[in-house]
Formats: C-alpha cells, sequence, structure tokens
C-alpha cells in the first residue's frame, strides 16, 4: 500500500486526508455497490502531482480511484473495490480557456457544469448540458461517462462534448488526445492558433477509449468541450400525450428537421419531481399530468434570430399536426420557460434526491422502436415485485443527433427502509437482465451490471483487457469496475 | 493497331472502378447500378475494363505471360463498351474497350484461340455467316417479296439484313417485315441477297481483324456498284461495324447509314409511315450496345499527345473522346411513343449505359452460360419497371433473350421494334 | 505461395474465388500512385500471393486464420481504389471483398444503414434518397466504399458541414480481428441491433480509427451501420447526359439554392464561412480553386486547356460554393436571408455566373451526391493527382494559414513545369465541417504519372509542405505523408511523431501487437510491431 507520507511528499499534507468522517464519505454512494473504505483521499493540483501518484502507486501496487464529481454520487463507479486511494480531482477546478471565436473551451476536473455555463455565457457561449445535473457534477467527469446531454442536434456523436484532453495512463505515460498532441507543446499550438479542438489522433482516438473507461485507464488532468453559440432569443414548447409512441414520433421528426434545440421525453414521475416545488405539487403534478411530457426549445442566434423561430414554430407546428399532438407553453401550471430554466441549469438539491431519500438509474440506449416495449418491459417487472409505477420516473432521450435514444428509468425510493431498499436492488437486478434480453444496449456498464453486460458480450470484453493491460499493466486504477 | 498503340493508353488507368457502374448520378437502386456483366459474373477485378487494362500492360511489358486463366478473362467479356463510356466519365486517355479488344487480336496472333470461336470463324470463311449455313440460301428470306437485287439493279437504299436475320427462322416475320414497311413507305430498296456477306463485325469482336477487313472490302464495292445512298440494316451489330469497326480500320464507307429504327422514325416523321398499333401492352426499351454506344461514329484519330499548361495532356489534333453519346437512342424511342396503345417505361440502364443482353463479343458462342446470365439480369430489370414486353432493335439481342427465357420456359415477351411497327 | 494455404483457400471459398495467376495478380499490383513508390508506371514493388473472393464473414475469418498458421501477411480490400489496397510486401494474400456487396438493412426511423464492404457511396445514397434521407458520400466520389470509408480511412465530403465527418458516422461494427476472432463494436456485440458503437465501457472505435482508419493493418471489417440523415430534396435528382459540364439536371430542386459567392480575401472567405457555420443553414459547401475548376471540369481536356485560357481570368480568386436545402419553403427562405445577410456583412458578392444553369447543375449535383465529378477533375488533365494538406483539419485561426502555406510553396513548383499549372490554386475541399466545428483544406497537385520528373516534384513539394506546416506548429497532414514517407523508405509515423508533444506510436504499436500477434495483417500503412531498423 502506498505509504501515506510519500502521498504527503507529492501535495502536501493538507490534501492528503484520512479522517474517519472523510473516509466514510468516499467508502460509498447511493448505488447498491458494497461500501469499501479507501486508505486516504489525495487531492493533486497539478499534472505533475497525478503523474507522481501514478508512480507512487505503481511502486506500491496501490489502487488509485479516480474521482472529479463531488456527492452525491450514484454509480458505484467511484466505490474502491479493492480499497486504495482516492485522488480527488476537485482542486484543480480552473476554466483554463475560453474562446468565442473557436466556440471551445479548455477545463480542469474541478470545474463543474455551474460554473462553466456563468463563464461562457460571458462570450456569448453554452455548453450543452445532461438534464439538470447535479450541482457537484463535474464536467470533465460527465464526458468521460458519455453522459448523454439534452440537445440532440448538437450531441454529434457518443463522444459529445469532449474534444481533447490531457491524461496519465495508468502505465504513467502523460498523453494528450487528438490534435492536443502536437506539433508542438500546447503553448506553441495556441500561439499558432490551435485550440485543441481536433478530438481525433492520426489513425486511433483515445478519447473514445478513455470514455466509458470509469477511471481504469488514466486520469484526465483537462480537457477542451466542444460549446455553442448563446441564443438570443428562445421559445420552449412542451407537448404531451398518454401515447409514448406518438411523442417518440414527434421527437424524431423534431431532431430530424433540425426544428429546436433542447429536446426530451419524460414520463409524468420525472416531470413532477423535475418540476415540483412542493410535495403537494408533486403529488398533484403526478395526478394531473398526462403519462408523457416532451420538451423542445426553439431558438435564434446571431443572425435574423425572430425571422429562425418564426419558421421553426410554423414548421414544428406543422410536425406536431401530422403527430397529433398540440403544443403547449404552459401545461398544468407548469410553464415551457421553467422547465427548460431546470433542464438546463444544475441543481440543489438535485432533483432526482428531492422528493425521494434515493434514487437508483438505469441507463441504456435503445432504438427508436424499442423504446415503448422497453418501457413496457420495466413496468412488468416493476409491476412483479409491487414496485409503484408513481415512483418510476422515465426519461427518453434523442441522442446522436436523432441516431438512437437513451434511455434512463429511475427507481425512486426511501433508503432509510430497508425492505424498500432491498426489494429497488432486486428489481434493478431483474429490470436490467430483461431490458438486456430485449435489446437493450447497457453501453456504459456500472459496477453491479457489468459482469452481466460483459457475459454477453465476451468478445470486447476480452478486447478490453488487453487494452486495460496496454494502458494500467499494473491494474492500479480503479481495480474491480468493468472487466478488469 | 496493336497493343503497342495504346502503351499510353495502358498507363493511364486510374484503378478508379467507375467501370462498373452506371454513371453514378443516374443510379436509382442499388440492384439495377451495376453495368459490366463480366465483373458483375466473375468478381476478380481483372475482369473489370481497369483489371483488363492491366493485363494488358502486364503482358505488354511481359511481367505475365498468356495462361489460361488469362485467356478465359479476356475472352469472357461481351465487348459491349459499358467499361468505357463510364470511364471516360473521368479521363480519356485510357480506353478499356480498346485495348480488350486488342488483347483478343494479340491473342489470335499468338495462336491463343477459342475452339467454339474457330468454328465461327471457320463458318464465315467457307460461307461467308458465322453459323456456316450455306451462302446460296442466305438470301431465302426475302423470297415474295419485290425487293430490288442491287446486284444487278440500281436501288437508292441497299437493305442488308445481316447474318443473323438472313438465316434465323423464328426471325424472319422482322426482316421481312421491315422491307415490307419501307417498301410501304415508298423507299427504292434493294438488297444484295445470296451475294450479300457478313459484315465482320463478330470476327473482330474475338479478334480475326483480316476477316473483318475482307468483309468491308467487299461491301464498298458493292455500295459503288448500287450506285445507292443509303445502307439500312436491321441488325445493330452490323450497323455498329459500319460505324465504328469500319473507320476504326480505315474503311470508312462513303454513305448513309441507317439503322431501321432511324430510317422507321424518319419516314414517321415525314408521314410516310403510319405506325399500326395493336393491342395496348406496357413496354421497356433495351438499347442493343451495338446501336447505342456502339453505333458512334468512329472518328479515326493519328495524332499525338502534347502538353500545355504544364502537364495538361491533349491531343494533337483533337481526339473524339468515345462516351457512346453519338450513338441511336431516340428514333426507337420516337418509334415506340408513337405506336397507338403502347405504352412506354424506361429502364433504370438506358442509353449509353444500358446492361447487355450477354449475346456480344463471343461470349454467347463460347461462354453459354455467361450469356444467358446476363440476358437474365436484363429480364429481371425489365420486368421490375412493370413491363409487358421488352422490345430491342438487334436480331442478336433477341436471340439471346428468347434463348435465355425459352431454357426456363418463361413466357415474357420480347419483340423487335418493328414486330410493333406492323402491330403484334 | 504456400500450395497447402492455397488448397485451403480453394477448399473455403471454391476454386473459382481464388487465383494465383500472375497476369490476374497484376490487375491486384497496377494502381494509382503505384509510380509514386515504384517504377515509373501503374504497378506497385509488391504483386499479391494470391487473391481471394470471401462473401462472408465467416470466410473471412477462416482465411484470416489460415493467414495466422501459415504464417501468410494479409490485407482486405473493398473497392481497392489507391496505393492503401495494395499489398505493402511480397508475399501479401489478399482479400477482394467484392462478393460481400449486401446491403443489408436501411432503419429509416433510427436513421442507419447497414452495409457490407462492397456497398459504394452511390449505391447507399440512391436507396437513403428515395426514403428521404443522405450519407456522407465522400470527396473522391460515389464508386467507393462507404464501410471501407467510415472504419478504415476518412471521410471528407462537402456535405460535413451538415452532417459531419466519417469517423462519427459509423454506429455498430463488425469486425475481424487479425488473429480471426470476431468483435461486434457497441450494441451488436450485445446483440442489441446496430444502433451504438460505443460500449460496453470503453469504445473500440478508438482503436479501429482516428482521423484516418488503419488501412487495412488491423483486420478486415465485414459490415458496419453508416449513419444517414434528412435529405430534404426530390427522392431522385433526374439528369441528362452524362459527363461533367454537360449534365444537366431535368429540374433544379424547388427547395435547393446555390451560393457562390466570392470575396476580396481569403480572411473575409473564412470569416463567412465560420458565420455560415454559426448560424447552421448550409446544407453542403466546397472549394474548388479556380485552377482545379478550370483545368478539370471542362468536357474534355481540350475544353479544359481552353477554360484553362480564356474562362479563369473572369473568375474571382476566392470563392466557394454553398448549397441551402431547406426542408420547408420557409426554411430555405430563412436560409437566403441570412446568407445575404452573411454576406453583406463580410462584402461578399454573388459569382453569378456559377449560379446560373449549367454550372449550377453540376455543382448542385457535385455537392450532394458527389458523383464522378472530383475524380474527373483531378485524374483527367494528367492522369494523376495527390493532394497536398490532405489530412489538414484546421480550425479558425489555422485554415488560412494552410491555404496561404501552400499555394506559396507550391507556385514555385508550378514555374518549374513540371506540374499542372493551377496557378497554385488547385484546392478542394469542404471548408467547414459540423458547422464550423472543424475546417479543413486540401490542395490537389496534379502531376504526370509518366513523366518521373514530375512524379519527382509532386514528392518534393509534398515534404517541403509537410515540413513547412510542422514548422508552423500546425497540422501534419497524413495522407499525404505516408505516401512520401513510404517513396522515401522511412515509417510515416517515425516521420511525424518527432514533431509531436508525445509519443503516440508506443499506443498504436502496442495495439497493433495486442490485436495481430502474428503480425499477420500488413501493416505498411499502419504501423509495425516493431519499430523500424
Ligand atoms: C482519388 C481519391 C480521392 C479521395 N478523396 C477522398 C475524399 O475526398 N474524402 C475521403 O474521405 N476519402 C477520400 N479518399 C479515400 C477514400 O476514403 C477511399 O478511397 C474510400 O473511402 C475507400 O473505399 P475504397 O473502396 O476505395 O477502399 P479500398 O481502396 O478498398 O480500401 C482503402 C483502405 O482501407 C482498407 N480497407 C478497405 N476495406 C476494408 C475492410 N473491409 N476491412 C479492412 N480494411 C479495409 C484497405 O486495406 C485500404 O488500406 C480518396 C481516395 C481516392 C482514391
Ligand atoms: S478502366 Fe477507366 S474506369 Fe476502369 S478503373 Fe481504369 S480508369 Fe477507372
Ligand atoms: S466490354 Fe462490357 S463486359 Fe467487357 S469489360 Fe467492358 S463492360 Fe465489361
Amino acid at each position: 500500500m502506498m505509504e501515506k507520507e510519500k502521498a504527503v511528499g507529492v501535495v502536501g499534507a493538507e490534501h492528503v486526508l484520512d479522517s474517519p468522517e472523510i473516509l466514510k464519505r468516499y467508502s460509498c454512494d447511493m448505488s447498491f455497490t458494497p461500501s469499501r473504505t479507501p486508505s486516504c483521499v489525495v487531492r493533486p493540483n497539478s499534472l505533475e502531482h497525478v503523474q507522481a501518484l501514478i508512480k507512487l502507486a505503481a511502486e506500491a501496487n496501490t489502487p488509485l480511484i479516480p474521482v472529479s464529481s463531488g456527492e452525491p454520487r450514484f454509480r458505484g463507479d467511484t466505490v474502491p473495490t479493492l480499497g486504495g486511494v482516492i485522488v480527488d480531482m476537485s482542486r484543480m477546478n480552473k476554466i483554463r480557456m475560453v474562446d468565442r471565436k473557436d466556440r471551445v473551451a479548455m477545463v480542469e476536473p474541478g470545474v463543474r457544469f455551474g460554473e462553466l455555463q456563468t463563464a461562457l455565457r460571458k462570450e456569448g457561449l453554452r455548453l450543452p448540458t445532461p438534464l439538470s445535473p447535479r450541482q457537484t457534477k463535474s464536467v470533465v467527469g460527465s464526458c468521460l461517462e458519455r453522459e448523454p446531454h439534452i440537445i440532440p442536434k448538437y450531441h454529434l456523436d457518443h463522444s459529445e462534448p469532449l474534444l481533447c484532453c490531457e491524461v496519465v495512463f495508468g502505465a504513467g505515460d502523460v498523453f494528450r488526445t487528438g490534435e492536443a498532441g502536437g506539433p508542438g507543446t500546447i503553448e506553441e499550438q495556441q500561439q499558432a492558433g490551435r485550440r485543441q479542438k481536433i478530438p481525433m489522433e492520426i489513425q486511433m482516438n483515445i478519447n473514445r477509449i478513455l470514455q466509458g473507461s470509469q477511471g481504469t485507464l488514466g486520469i484526465v488532468t483537462w480537457a477542451t468541450v466542444r460549446c455553442e453559440v448563446l441564443p438570443t432569443v428562445q421559445k420552449p414548447l412542451l407537448a404531451a400525450s398518454d401515447s409514448l409512441q406518438q411523442l417518440l414520433e414527434l421527437a424524431h421528426w423534431l431532431v430530424r428537421l433540425r426544428l429546436g434545440d433542447e429536446l426530451f421525453i419524460l414520463n409524468d414521475v420525472n416531470f413532477a419531481h423535475l418540476m415540483g416545488t412542493k410535495l403537494e405539487m408533486v403529488n398533484g403534478l403526478k395526478e394531473e399530468l398526462p403519462q408523457w411530457i416532451l420538451l423542445f426549445c426553439l431558438a435564434g442566434y446571431e443572425f435574423l434570430p425572430q425571422e429562425r423561430m418564426s419558421y421553426q414554430e410554423k414548421d414544428a407546428s406543422e410536425v406536431a399536426k401530422n403527430v397529433g399532438v398540440p403544443l403547449y407553453e404552459t401545461l398544468c401550471t407548469v410553464s415551457a420557460n421553467d422547465v427548460l430554466a431546470r433542464a438546463t441549469s444544475p441543481s440543489e438539491p438535485y432533483w432526482k434526491l428531492r422528493w425521494s431519500g434515493a434514487c437508483q438509474d438505469i441507463p441504456f440506449i435503445s432504438a427508436f422502436h424499442g423504446v415503448p416495449e422497453l418501457v413496457g418491459v420495466m413496468q412488468e417487472e416493476a409491476a412483479k415485485r409491487k414496485f409503484p409505477l408513481s415512483h418510476l420516473g422515465i426519461y427518453v432521450q434523442p441522442v446522436c443527433q436523432g441516431h438512437g435514444q437513451h434511455c434512463e428509468f429511475s427507481l425512486f425510493y426511501d433508503p432509510t427502509s430497508p425492505r424498500e431498499a432491498e426489494k429497488v436492488k432486486e428489481l434493478y437486478f431483474a429490470a436490467s437482465k430483461a431490458l438486456m434480453d430485449r435489446g437493450a444496449f447497457f453501453s456504459r456498464p456500472y459496477d453491479l451490471l457489468s459482469e452481466m453486460v460483459y457475459n454477453r458480450d465476451a468478445a470486447s470484453r476480452e478486447a478490453l483487457r488487453k487494452l486495460k493491460n496496454i494502458f494500467d499493466p499494473k491494474n492500479i486504477l480503479n481495480p474491480g469496475k468493468l472487466c478488469f | 493497331m496493336a497493343l503497342q498503340d495504346y502503351e499510353k493508353s495502358m498507363n493511364y488507368c486510374i484503378r478508379c472502378s467507375h467501370c462498373k457502374w452506371i454513371p453514378f448520378n443516374k443510379i436509382k437502386t442499388k440492384r439495377f447500378s451495376a453495368n459490366c456483366p463480366a465483373i458483375s459474373r466473375y468478381n476478380f477485378h481483372s475482369y473489370s475494363g481497369g483489371g483488363r487494362v492491366a493485363i494488358a500492360q502486364s503482358l505488354f511489358l511481359g511481367r505475365s505471360e498468356m495462361t489460361d486463366e488469362i485467356r478465359e478473362t479476356i475472352y469472357r467479356c461481351q465487348l459491349c463498351g459499358s467499361c468505357q463510356v463510364a470511364c471516360h466519365l473521368i479521363g480519356e486517355i485510357c480506353e478499356p474497350l480498346e485495348i480488350a479488344r486488342e488483347l483478343r487480336i494479340k491473342c489470335v496472333e499468338d495462336g491463343e484461340l477459342l475452339p467454339e470461336h474457330m468454328l465461327m470463324i471457320d463458318g464465315m470463311r467457307k460461307e461467308d455467316n458465322p453459323f456456316g449455313e450455306p451462302k446460296a440460301r442466305r438470301g431465302d428470306w426475302a423470297e415474295g417479296l419485290s425487293l430490288k437485287n442491287i446486284n444487278t439493279d440500281k436501288a437508292d437504299v441497299i437493305f442488308h439484313a445481316g447474318c443473323r436475320f438472313s438465316y434465323d427462322a423464328d426471325l424472319r416475320s422482322i426482316v421481312r417485315g421491315a422491307a415490307t414497311l419501307l417498301l410501304k413507305a415508298g423507299v427504292n430498296v434493294g438488297i444484295a441477297g445470296k451475294e450479300e456477306a457478313c459484315c465482320g463485325g463478330r470476327a473482330f469482336d474475338v479478334g480475326y481483324r483480316g476477316q473483318m477487313e475482307n468483309y468491308a472490302d467487299d461491301i464498298i464495292s458493292r455500295i459503288k456498284a448500287a450506285g445507292a445512298t443509303k445502307l439500312v440494316t436491321p441488325c445493330a451489330d452490323c450497323y455498329s461495324a459500319f460505324m465504328q469497326f469500319y473507320p476504326m480500320i480505315r474503311k470508312e464507307l462513303d454513305i448513309e447509314i441507317l439503322h431501321t429504327t432511324e430510317y422507321f422514325a424518319r419516314l414517321i416523321k415525314e408521314g410516310k409511315l403510319k405506325p399500326r398499333g395493336g393491342s395496348s401492352l406496357r413496354v421497356t426499351y433495351h438499347d442493343p450496345c451495338h446501336l447505342g454506344r456502339l453505333g458512334e461514329p468512329y472518328i479515326p484519330w493519328n495524332g499525338t499527345w502534347k502538353k500545355v499548361w504544364g502537364q495538361l495532356n491533349i491531343p494533337d489534333p483533337p481526339k473524339q473522346v468515345r462516351r457512346g453519346t453519338g450513338g441511336v437512342y431516340e428514333p426507337p424511342r420516337e418509334i415506340l411513343r408513337s405506336i397507338p396503345g403502347i405504352e412506354f417505361v424506361e429502364m433504370e440502364r438506358i442509353r449509353e449505359y444500358s446492361w447487355c443482353c450477354g449475346a456480344g463479343g463471343g461470349v454467347r458462342e463460347a461462354y453459354e452460360d455467361f450469356s444467358e446470365w446476363t440476358a437474365l439480369e436484363r429480364i429481371a430489370e425489365a420486368k421490375a419497371v412493370g413491363a409487358d414486353a421488352l422490345v430491342t432493335t438487334c436480331g442478336w439481342c433477341e436471340r439471346n433473350f428468347k434463348d435465355a427465357l425459352g431454357k426456363r420456359n418463361d413466357d415474357f415477351k420480347v419483340y423487335d421494334i418493328t414486330e410493333l411497327l406492323m402491330g403484334v | 505461395m504456400n500450395d497447402e494455404a492455397y488448397k485451403m483457400f480453394e477448399s473455403v471459398l471454391g476454386p473459382d474465388n481464388v487465383s494465383r495467376d500472375p497476369g490476374l495478380l497484376d490487375a491486384y499490383t497496377y494502381q494509382w500512385l503505384g509510380e509514386m513508390i515504384g517504377e515509373p508506371n501503374r504497378f506497385g514493388p509488391f504483386r499479391p500471393a494470391c487473391v481471394t473472393l470471401p462473401s462472408t464473414t465467416e470466410e473471412v475469418q477462416a482465411i484470416v486464420r489460415v493467414c495466422n498458421r501459415h504464417g501468410l501477411k494479409f490485407k482486405a480490400h473493398s473497392t481497392g481504389w489507391g496505393l492503401y489496397a495494395n499489398p505493402g510486401e511480397e508475399g501479401v494474400v489478399m482479400l477482394d471483398l467484392r462478393r460481400m456487396n449486401r446491403l443489408i438493412e436501411i432503419n429509416e426511423k433510427d436513421m442507419y444503414a447497414v452495409v457490407e464492404p462492397y456497398v459504394i457511396w452511390a449505391q447507399l445514397q440512391a436507396e437513403a434518397m428515395c426514403r428521404g434521407l443522405n450519407c456522407v458520400t465522400i470527396g473522391a466520389g460515389s464508386c467507393t466504399s462507404a464501410l471501407a470509408n467510415c472504419t478504415s480511412l476518412m471521410g471528407t465530403a462537402n456535405n460535413n458541414v451538415s452532417m459531419g465527418y466519417n469517423e462519427r458516422n459509423v454506429l455498430g461494427v463488425e469486425w475481424v480481428l487479425p488473429d480471426g476472432e470476431i468483435v461486434r463494436l457497441g450494441s451488436p456485440g450485445s446483440g442489441a441491433g446496430w444502433i451504438s458503437g460505443d460500449g460496453p465501457g470503453p469504445s473500440l472505435r478508438g482503436i479501429m480509427r482516428g482521423t484516418f482508419g488503419a488501412l487495412g493493418g488491423l483486420g478486415v471489417f465485414t459490415k458496419c451501420a453508416v449513419r444517414l440523415y434528412q435529405w430534404g430534396g426530390p427522392a431522385e435528382l433526374p439528369s441528362e447526359n452524362i459527363v461533367s459540364m454537360d449534365e444537366r439536371l431535368l429540374e433544379y430542386p424547388e427547395n435547393a439554392r446555390l451560393f457562390v459567392p466570392y470575396f476580396e480575401s481569403r480572411v473575409m472567405m473564412e470569416e463567412a464561412l465560420a458565420r455560415i457555420g454559426e448560424s447552421e443553414v448550409a446544407y453542403s459547401t466546397g472549394l474548388l480553386e479556380r485552377g482545379l475548376l478550370t483545368l478539370g471540369l471542362g468536357v474534355d481536356n481540350l475544353n479544359s486547356a481552353e477554360m484553362r485560357e480564356s474562362l479563369l481570368p473572369t473568375i474571382p480568386k476566392n470563392f466557394f460554393t454553398c448549397l441551402l436545402v431547406g426542408n420547408s419553403a420557409r426554411e430555405l427562405e430563412y436560409q437566403t436571408r441570412v446568407m445575404n445577410q452573411i454576406l453583406e456583412q463580410t462584402a461578399g458578392r454573388r459569382f453569378e455566373m456559377m449560379e446560373q444553369e449549367g454550372f449550377r447543375d453540376i455543382i448542385t449535383l457535385f455537392l450532394v451526391k458527389g458523383g464522378s465529378v472530383p475524380a474527373k477533375a483531378v485524374f483527367s488533365p494528367t492522369g494523376s493527382f495527390n493532394p497536398l494538406l490532405c489530412g489538414f483539419f484546421g480550425t479558425r485561426r489555422t485554415l488560412v494559414k494552410g491555404m496561404d502555406d501552400a499555394e506559396e510553396i507550391k507556385r514555385k513548383y508550378i514555374e518549374s513545369g513540371l506540374l499542372a499549372d493551377d496557378m497554385a490554386e488547385g484546392g478542394w475541399s469542404p471548408l467547414i465541417m459540423d458547422h464550423g466545428h472543424m475546417e479543413y483544406f486540401e490542395h490537389e497537385t496534379l502531376f504526370d504519372p509518366h513523366v518521373p520528373e514530375s512524379t519527382l516534384a509532386l514528392i518534393m513539394l509534398t515534404i517541403e509542405t509537410n515540413q513547412s506546416l510542422a514548422d508552423k506548429k500546425l497540422m501534419i497532414p497524413f495522407a499525404s505523408q505516408v505516401k512520401v514517407a513510404r517513396a522515401q523508405g522511412l515509417s510515416v509515423h517515425d516521420s511525424i511523431a518527432a514533431h509531436m508533444n508525445c509519443d503516440y506510436r508506443t499506443w498504436q504499436r502496442q495495439f497493433k501487437q495486442a490485436f495481430d500477434p502474428n503480425d499477420a495483417a500488413d501493416s505498411c500503412n499502419y504501423i509495425t510491431p516493431k519499430p523500424k531498423a
């Protein structure tokens, strides 16, 4: 095990924490991953720190668990499976660059969505963001998780919005992805006018390998992210229906025809949880709302913004009419403006926890036609275990410019009731399996599900093990996750 | 010409595979996007126009020797010319069709012969037709029609029936019909009867250049003697030989050469011929290679390539780029549109980029299955556009389609345009 | 070659689908740019050991396994155009994937098509367009393989502006690894359809390719899902005539409009492009610099020579083409107004000659379909070309630098008379991708493959340009560099890595070692498992 003094030698004593209270906070999260206490928490502040820590860990065969976001954490990915040292990146929280001209920002892993959005707004930019992320969510962390954001037309690929990054592999080497790798140093590149925007290397794309690796291959010390022009005008609209199919159809055409920016579908439960300001309101909404609600937002940018809104609104209305769904500015007293505002800003307290003490998510990717069926599978599984549908949140997010749907089921429950927690855990496993059996693709297999996922794809598992062996031959980075 | 005359040409293939497809902007479905029967059937790149260029270059440079496999490759090709049309969308120096033909001439010169082709040539040598049918019976088809005999009488129009129409009993009504229509339109038309000889195009296609030269001389003297102004033929193969091959070997015919469809279309326009029309029929039209892209008049060139603007290659004097655009495409269509009761629909591969019937290039004689397969591909296309019948204007195409259908007991109809004009 | 292996190929594929006839193999040796690394003719330096024609993934797997067992190198190609498709050494077994030509599925709601290697862009596009969809038909033209491009090559195309670069346009992939194992990237690996190519967990797409693919050096891709996008134009674009400037649209699509603006300077041109990008109005954009345009677009070379003489002086220097396609009349109207506003702001003027029938039709077809026009432009004049800056991905402050640099250096070479005289204005490119998030430029250079001095001039010019880019800390264009490196007998990555701030070869080489333990896949355009001595 890495000696504490050595870590202190790297980052200074005040950044090596091992008080029991602190260790406890890193030993578990909101997921069902069994808790395990790390030996200490180290807070590096530079590339050199990270490099030195990796070197020490390799020498001492000590697991390192990189963490960028703050609590509450949900996925079990940062709970040390085998113990070890938590590398908390939150001190590295500088926004290193915002460039309006190239629509790009460079951030360290500790930078959170709220801070970045504020900085970007000043420059007339914005970053497409996941649905109301928790306030403590790291931008880099979210990118590395391949978390989808809510503007499908800017979700160019599952790798969005990550561009380039600097990473220290478990093997100890520093690497800069995409064009950041050269020619020249970053400073020289920037002098030459380059802004680290091209995300690919020549014949490989290391970003793609890092994304979804849950800290098992390398530790990222900064990343550039693709930003977009801040709209000058916006008009969000809501559509609602008891038929998911109908809203999916609407979403398909809106995304396909590039009508509107933000766009997502929630079921009544999720919508109520996101928008409720009081418990009564949450319950009231659940009762009154149609089963499914879609938000989309028209926008105008710098050029003829009103005209853009106007043609988009007319075209979108035509689409809605063809699909047979009315559009609203307000639905059950909730205005579309409020929904947009909520969806695009970080939430504190996190909306998924605000009305229930805990939440277990089941995220996966589906083809268009699979979504209603998979919702049915989830509901059946819930019913089998008497899990109330009023506690089942559903989020459907067209991704990759309409090439696929991200679905996320949220099981809201009361963590203080062990029986309820046990029931949810069972449902979590059973439903995940049933969903996989029916074609749901678990592209981000978190902790407890990973075995189930990789058992379906032994070839990928073999290939990934080879990669692990290349980037982290001593298996010091977050061991026990994924398939290694 | 010989391979070495194509030395430059052989160097300018860019290996792009345009020669495997119809022009890209014309593709409507994947199913009917291919243009080359040979590569479509045999798959090795060597079977495509570009592959043939590479083979030729390889043999020419002595990098490889003739083998059975290469000889097969060389002869499994209809010389339909579709590759060259596509190739000339992106260049002009490389001439895959001419090179493919030169390969055959080289085979013949080197004694690399196919027995089936030798049989055909024997027939020509003995009886002046590729089937070896008695020369004396060549004019039988015209019995009872009051056509002039150009060997003795003057006529304004020489009607050249061609070997296929002269001997194929199944097609007799077509050739007789064509002549009858001309007579009805008041045309002063004569035939050479049993003195008519093969055009030699088929011989040239399989590599026997000398054989064709003899026939060309024969026709030239006959035309002179007859004092005619036009040479009309119902056979697309003959048409192509006159328009393309003869000028290629510098044996231009000093006479207006018309395919019957061109002449019919002219006569209809002039009001001299009234299409009769029959029952209502939805038809599609197969452009025979030899009437279409291979019917494009050939303009001989004996120049050099010069450099301008640095390295831009230009021909001096100007040189025709053969893209088939000068072939006969509109007249048959005009005729079809003029016939009452006929609904005319186009297939996907038409005009310069039409798919071959499979009969050409000595393939029908030597590789029957390939020839048939090629025909069936075309029939599938005709069916896919919902046609009741496939119309063509070449005896060889018609024969090949009919044989392919016959073997499968498929009663899909194939007509010559003349039959429709007469009312079927 | 090894008789036992050959017999095994015959038994797997049937004797009709394997050959080792020297003449036939020469058809697999003859190649565009053969002149660059071999004799001054089209034959590359290496003839394959044999050619195989597999028709299924299982057959591919069997061939690869036989190669591994017998210590044979192999290389697959799709349509097989260009030096990358040829063997990099003696004794290579070729897999010509021509028989794997199935278009397996078009999924309209998820907007993708699952294709095998020999489905070409033109086929995919025709099938997509009649369903109201379109694909990123690359600049090479429609005759190339969609799968090869998405998995193994690049993906630059005029419509990159609205549909992105093809690195990101691939979803699920089926891949026979160099050792014969099959891996299916993303959802197909889990039996969950073709909808995603990433995961579970880290995405193996990251090994498959970057700006470029492995060019045959990492096994064989046998199926992939290619993304399709909304197409607001008609199901077909019927035209008459077939060649270049002769081709005419029978009817100009109602909801399309072509803009051909020109500018005082490149800087202003780039500014306008950036604004077009940010306003998200363009469907397809393209640079076709006047030197290339006049030399390349004549119906034949004589006509081109004439265009070069008399037309060129009437063409402004800094112009580009931009096609708007509205999904509604309203949208087109809006796009048009935005374009006008941008041109006003950037002092752009409209080059009307190119917006009128004739040029308008072929440029529109070119911007939507690719077709044969790009190949005609670069090959017809001299018989060969090679792009400078092929792989030069820029951003807002670097595009113009790259363009200026290439032009300046090239001018000298033009003066020598050894290249086609395009006045050093031979650029083709989409200019902007992803609505301006990336910019791209390449500079086509036309040389005569059978004038050895001409080929040499091209090589020297490329070397000089790439060195200059590296000195300026700009991106070194891989596809230009790889060929000159091979012409010099160097390893391309050695020549590039020296300029980088971290040695990426380490990782690429380890991928090669891990996934190709027997070094069976021909990696002349990828990386060798061990550094070159
Ligand atoms: C004249 C020209 C212009 C070009 N311009 C552009 C352009 O503008 N934009 C652009 O993106 N690209 C361009 N390219 C490159 C182009 O991407 C490829 O030529 C094409 O996409 C690949 O199709 P292909 O069938 O020709 O590939 P091939 O020639 O068959 O293969 C190309 C490479 O990929 C490998 N490969 C092919 N198929 C497989 C497979 N199934 N499995 C494993 N490896 C495989 C081959 O080994 C080879 O290394 C150009 C190429 C040419 C020749
Ligand atoms: S023959 Fe013509 S079309 Fe065919 S590959 Fe060669 S250059 Fe291309
Ligand atoms: S002539 Fe016809 S069959 Fe022969 S290679 Fe050309 S296209 Fe193919």
